[in-house]
């Protein structure tokens, strides 16, 4: 082995086998995971938190248009559309986010555009969790199964929300969902950032969108 | 390789985890903090886990260089677990030996992208090609990289090259 490779690696080396350290890294590991299972069963209750970035990106620019209107953001940098169906196949609309990342600071800026060099749009999945949410809100969430396929709702604990009279629609609410997952994402490649005035999603649910 | 389950992938990391922030923050306190941070993140994304072991480690550690990345002491209070597996660590840590001291202090005197490709290589357990995807460097580079470090390292610690270059270097001088 060369010397300096010794070395090296004796200066990396950490207690790890110390009982009490074990033992603490252990019970916060498994704090984190029960955490982490209890959430499953009642998942509003983080999600809120976690959704903070997204309802702030959702709540500005969004547009509840059931067909193209005119866009705040005519020249973005990101543009993410997709065709929503239901499970069945069953056309729902046709959604448009737009992305400005000209008004985030500039450090941001290139992140966000390098993150979105990257990355396949097309993978991304509507987190269900905040499909969950919003279908509660609008006091349908027995939808969920018929949105997001092998979701049940009885996997949510929904009962400290309350019922909004603002209804949306099914391929909306996907598409801030899809939202949702791309803001996590970019958290957590990019780190923190406010997307009020620089984010912009319009869908509409004529059919002959979908067949454009 | 694969895991059973996700979270025998981010347990088994958690070690690990913990060893790749010691080496790179002053505190202590904030290695457990970012231990936890890390955590957190991983398990708020724990559907996306590759199923492959080393894949699976890759996608933790790129989590933590995140969680390390935007992390700012924040003060608040910490949780109690938190707290433990700091002062678990504090009181785990033996003297570190001076020569150990010199090829930390050497590791930290190189350029930054020198001395994060050392860690990970060196310290962190990742191949030069793995190293290179966490860094987002072509492999190729990340290897011309790596020699540029050691030469810097050796030169700083007063290495020569290594037994077998010294004896060819020798026979080669002896021939003459």
């Amino acid at each position: 082995m060369d010397p300096l490779d010794a070395r090296l690696s004796a200066a990396g080396r950490y207690v790890r086998d110390d009982a009490d350290l074990v033992s603490a890294l252990e019970a916060l590991a498994e704090a984190r995971a029960e955490g982490a299972r209890r959430r499953r069963r009642r998942r509003f209750a983080a999600p809120v938190l976690t959704l903070g970035a997204v309802l702030a990106l959702t709540g500005a620019g969004g547009v509840a248009a059931t067909q193209w209107g005119s866009w705040s953001i005519a020249d973005p940098d990101i543009v993410i559309t997709r065709q929503w169906t239901d499970v069945a196949g069953t056309y729902l609309g046709t959604c448009e986010s737009r992305i400005r990342a000209s008004d985030l600071p500039e450090e941001k800026r290139a992140r966000v555009r390098e993150y979105f060099t990257t990355v396949d749009l097309d993978a991304f999945q509507p987190d269900p969790e905040f499909v969950a949410l919003h279908l509660k809100i609008a006091g349908r969430l027995e939808d969920l199964g018929r949105l997001v396929p092998g979701a049940d709702p009885d996997d949510f604990r929904t009962d400290e929300l309350e019922r909004s009279e603002n209804q949306t629609s099914d391929a909306r609410v996907m598409q801030d969902a899809l939202a949702q997952t791309i803001a996590h994402e970019l958290f957590l490649h990019v780190g923190r950032i406010e997307l009020w005035s620089t984010f912009e999603t319009q869908c509409s649910e004529d059919p002959a969108e979908g067949r454009s | 390789m694969t895991h059973d389950h996700p979270e025998a992938a981010i347990a088994d990391a958690a070690s690990a985890l913990l060893g790749f922030f010691l080496r790179r923050v002053e505190l202590v306190d904030d290695a457990a903090e970012l231990v936890n941070e890390t955590l957190i993140e991983a398990w708020k994304v724990v559907h996306r886990i590759p199923s492959d072991s080393q894949a699976a480690r890759m996608w933790l550690f790129g989590v933590a260089r995140n969680v390390l990345r935007h992390h700012r002491r924040s003060g608040r209070r910490r949780d109690a677990l938190v707290e433990r597996l700091g002062q678990a660590v504090q009181l785990a840590r033996v003297a570190d030996e001076d020569v150990v001291l010199e090829v930390r202090a050497a590791v930290r005197s190189l350029p930054g992208n020198l001395a994060e490709l050392i860690r990970l290589v060196h310290w962190d357990g990742f191949t030069l090609e793995e190293a290179a995807v966490h860094l987002g460097i072509p492999a190729s580079t990340a290897r011309g990289r790596h020699a540029r470090a050691k030469a810097l390292l050796r030169a700083i610690l007063g290495e020569v090259e290594n037994d077998s270059t010294v004896s060819s270097s020798i026979e080669r001088k002896a021939g003459r």
